[in-house]
């Protein structure tokens, strides 16, 4: 029997970036058991701990606000769970926050809707400028249509309804950092390189980092620590 | 970005890209500044099967345990991220330090099955290393290679200086620590493999020279050094290292499990097995030592399953009271036990029983012939009672799936040895029925390969039987085995052919292995990889029969691997193959009287069975 719920934030890092979601509940799950955690189980022939993340976040991308809740049988403080975590993740993955939740809480795929990612963008010099341009001017479009390729074909989607908020910030000769806030969930899904097919050329990208999430509604905004 | 951080942005391109990051947990990564030697062990194969291996995982803790070396791991990469290499002119590279294999001083590589030969070839390219002894100078790492291969290493002579041959961990610091000093006082590759070809085990291809005669056999192989490659041998196994940090992998790889050698060695003594031969004598460890090391790897991994490894787990002394501690004391905790192989009796299922609470998996037995007078002769003792005992057994003890492993071309096989097959796989499957008379579910699983005949084994002599023949027997099983409850799955005969080839080759299958991997060969034991045409193209331009390695040899000829002793006579593979054709069964030493193999004697070691004060 489940006796207490955890929610924690971590991040993960460059160095695990290529994880699938997958490998990240199995690396989670036995960095856990490490901890010596007493996770909750389910019941039946193959029980499974009973945690569950955040929405997915696609391979090769790090993120520095990850959320996983997670049930334990037994009532351990929040700061000493997110310690022995800690001691036992491989490099790259760190609990940042860990909250005992007050009340059994809304899993977090059905509350996160905001997700704010960091392209690191590089372009030619001269190019920079229209870049900065055609992106900016996303904001002000009513359309902009992408093509997504999924195992049923291509299919050209219009993103701006997902599409909250870009920022662009130049920096070195060639370099640009754009950052996208967008719909994440049942509502709609912005993919971070969605923009980059906005742009008439290519350009070449130097990372990409999930930067944060939260649930927003009418303009409020509660971060998922704050939701349990 | 660093140099290495320009490849990885281009892993989100290929399959499974943790495959090449390192980074899991229990990884060990030394300083490179504070060390004096540095290996690379490396596996010709992907990642999820080379970090299976037991065998790397000891000696990768043991030499990084070594205050003054270091060890790093390298697996095959598969096409996809070859030609990202390729294409950003980074070297094959370890997964620890992201450092190219040149930089090393040492690269050992495990060779298991003879398939993976041309690989090792791929990745001594990739990372920039001539591929041919002779053509490396003293800037070039030593390559060296190890496992079951080792026994007859000769197709991979022109390629390898030093094969270790035998369990590696009785020498392997004893040789590197041989190669640090040696690089101290400044010795050249020459000075370097002769003070080396002085350490059990090691075998120094270049030592040798081999003359043929008119009709292609082996007119004599000589040794220039004099010495005579011995296998090495773990006398103290209880104590022997096994891994402690064990290393737990980001994605789901072949055995993704702890595994634990609770014994080295069988002595079960089938004749067509080469694991049962060169790892000889049977060594248990205490139940004690064992269960605390258990402890400890369930603690340090957060695995959620362990296995109790060994050529035949059922045979371990205390195995019921080892497997019911080990249940009692992990099940709890949501880690599920379990035993590789089972033989074929009550006694084993009952084991099954004890760790497979949950029997919607299968069950394996390995009757290996189909009828009883055939498995007299391979020196399996199962009767066909024993199999329906086992199996009913197991029906009624939940499972419905079975799975039956038979050989085909068996020495002295014949029509009626594979009707036997049929017949066995009829008569389980009648059981089945009787048990689940109602169920869909029942499944009898026929899985039949290829007898490859073996070096260092009572049928080192024997002839393999061709790809057609290998066809028509399969077509019989196919005609013969149609049911709703049976599948019928076999090895594709062409790479049992290749197999049998090297397995049993000389060195002058180098130039072959040469030139097939220039003409595209790589990663043969993956069937949609292999390309048989490249191997056939370059036996005919080197001018070689492959037919020639697969016949029948008379015991006046010298075989390729004559000069290696395995520690087991060949007086007493002779007598074995003599008894096998009388279909005389050889005992087991475990009980009964020694059966003269000779191992013990030659080795200087001897079996150790808990609790029977031979230890």
């Amino acid at each position: 029997m489940a006796v207490a719920e955890y929610r924690l934030c971590f991040t993960k890092g460059s160095s695990v970036r290529f994880l699938s979601h997958l490998d990240m509940a199995k690396t989670m799950e036995r960095a856990l058991r490490r901890a010596d955690i007493p996770l909750a189980y389910s019941e039946g022939f193959h029980p499974h701990p009973k945690m569950s993340f955040g929405p997915a976040l696609a391979v090769g991308i790090s993120s520095l606000e990850e959320y996983l809740d997670v049930e334990t049988v037994a009532d351990i403080p929040a700061e000493e769970l997110q310690e022995r975590l800690n001691r036992s993740l491989p490099e790259g993955l760190r609990i940042l926050a860990a909250k005992r939740c007050l009340k059994r809480p809304k899993p977090l795929n059905a509350v996160i809707n905001r997700a704010v990612y960091r392209l690191t963008l590089e372009t030619e010099p001269s190019r920079r400028p229209a870049v900065m341009e055609i992106l900016e001017h996303c904001m002000s479009s009513d359309r902009l249509e992408v093509t997504r390729v999924n195992k049923n074909g291509q299919k050209v989607v219009n993103i701006r309804p997902w599409l909250h908020n870009l920022k662009t910030e130049a920096f070195d000769e060639a370099g640009l950092q754009v950052s996208v806030t967008g719909e994440i969930g049942s509502n709609g899904n912005l993919r971070p390189d969605d923009i980059l097919q906005l742009l008439p050329f290519p350009v070449k990208v130097r990372n990409i980092v999930r930067a944060e999430m939260w649930h927003e509604e009418h303009g409020i905004v509660v971060k998922p620590l704050d939701l349990c | 970005m660093s140099e290495w951080e320009r490849v990885a942005s281009r892993l989100a391109e290929v399959n499974k890209p943790t495959r090449y990051t390192g980074g899991e947990y229990n990884t060990i990564e030394k300083d490179w500044n504070a060390v004096d030697l540095k290996v690379a062990l490396a596996f010709p194969d992907v990642y999820e099967i080379g970090l299976s291996h037991l065998g790397l995982r000891i000696l990768y803790e043991m030499i990084n345990g070594h205050p003054r070396m270091l060890a790093e791991r390298v697996y095959a990469p598969w096409k996809d991220f070859q030609e990202v290499l390729r294409s950003e002119g980074y070297p094959l590279y370890a997964l620890e330090s992201k450092r190219g294999l040149k930089d090393f001083d040492v690269v050992g590589f495990s060779l298991q099955y003879e398939l993976s030969y041309s690989t090792v070839l791929t990745m001594l390219d990739l990372a920039g290393i001539p591929v041919r002894s002779v053509d490396r100078d003293e800037s070039d790492p030593l390559v060296i290679a190890g496992g079951p291969c080792a026994f007859n290493p000769e197709p991979m002579a022109d390629f390898i200086d030093l094969f270790l041959i035998g369990e590696g961990e009785d020498v392997i610091i004893e040789l590197l620590e041989t190669i640090m000093a040696g690089r101290k006082q400044g010795w050249d590759k020459a000075r370097m493999m002769e003070e080396l070809a002085k350490l059990p085990g090691v075998y120094v291809p270049g030592h040798f020279t081999v003359e043929y005669n008119a009709d292609g056999t082996i007119a004599g192989i000589h040794s220039v050094s004099g010495h005579k490659p011995v296998r090495a041998v773990v006398r103290d196994f209880n104590h022997a290292p096994s891994p402690k940090r064990w290393i737990v992998p980001f994605m789901e790889i072949v055995h993704d499990r702890v595994a634990y050698e609770i014994q080295r060695g069988c002595t079960k003594g089938c004749r067509f097995c080469q694991a049962g031969m060169i790892y000889r004598p049977v060594r248990e460890r205490d139940p004690q030592v064992i269960m605390d090391s258990l402890k400890q790897l369930v603690r340090d991994t957060g695995y959620e399953e362990l296995s109790l490894t060994s050529l035949s787990s059922a045979d371990y002394s205390h195995i019921r009271q080892l497997l019911e501690e080990a249940c009692g004391c992990f099940t709890p905790a949501q880690v599920n036990v379990s035993l590789p192989s089972l033989r074929i009796d009550s006694f084993s299922v009952d084991l099954a029983k004890t760790f497979q609470s949950n029997r919607k998996g299968s069950l394996t037995f390995a009757p290996e012939a189909g009828t009883e007078r055939m498995r007299r002769v391979i020196n399996k003792g199962v009767t066909e009672e024993d199999l329906m005992v086992a199996s009913e057994a197991a029906f009624r003890s939940g499972w419905q799936k079975l799975k039956l492993y038979f050989m085909l071309g068996l020495p002295t096989e014949t029509e009626e040895d594979l009707e036997g097959i049929v017949q066995l796989a009829r008569k389980v499957e009648k059981l089945g029925r009787q048990v689940y008379p109602k169920t869909n579910a029942l499944r009898i699983t026929v899985s039949v390969s290829t007898f490859v005949p073996k070096a260092h084994t009572p049928y080192q002599w024997h002839r393999q039987i061709s790809v057609e023949e290998t066809r028509e027997k399969q077509r019989y099983l196919q005609e013969n085995l149609r049911s709703k409850v049976i599948e019928l799955n076999w090895h594709d005969p062409v790479l049992s052919r290749m197999e049998g080839i090297f397995a049993r080759g000389d060195r002058r299958l180098g130039e072959v292995i040469y030139k097939a991997w220039q003409k595209g060969a790589g990663f043969d034991s993956w069937a949609d990889e292999f390309k048989y045409e490249c191997w056939n193209e370059a036996f005919a331009e080197v001018g070689i029969d492959p037919d020639f390695y697969l016949r029948e040899r008379p015991y006046d000829e010298i075989l390729p691997w004559d000069h290696l002793d395995s520690g087991v006579s060949r007086e007493f593979l002779k007598e074995e193959n003599e008894r096998a054709k009388r279909g005389i069964l050889t005992a087991d030493c475990r009980d009964n009287p020694c059966t003269r193999c000779g191992v013990c004697f030659n080795l200087g070691v001897g079996p150790r069975l808990v609790g029977d004060g031979r230890g």
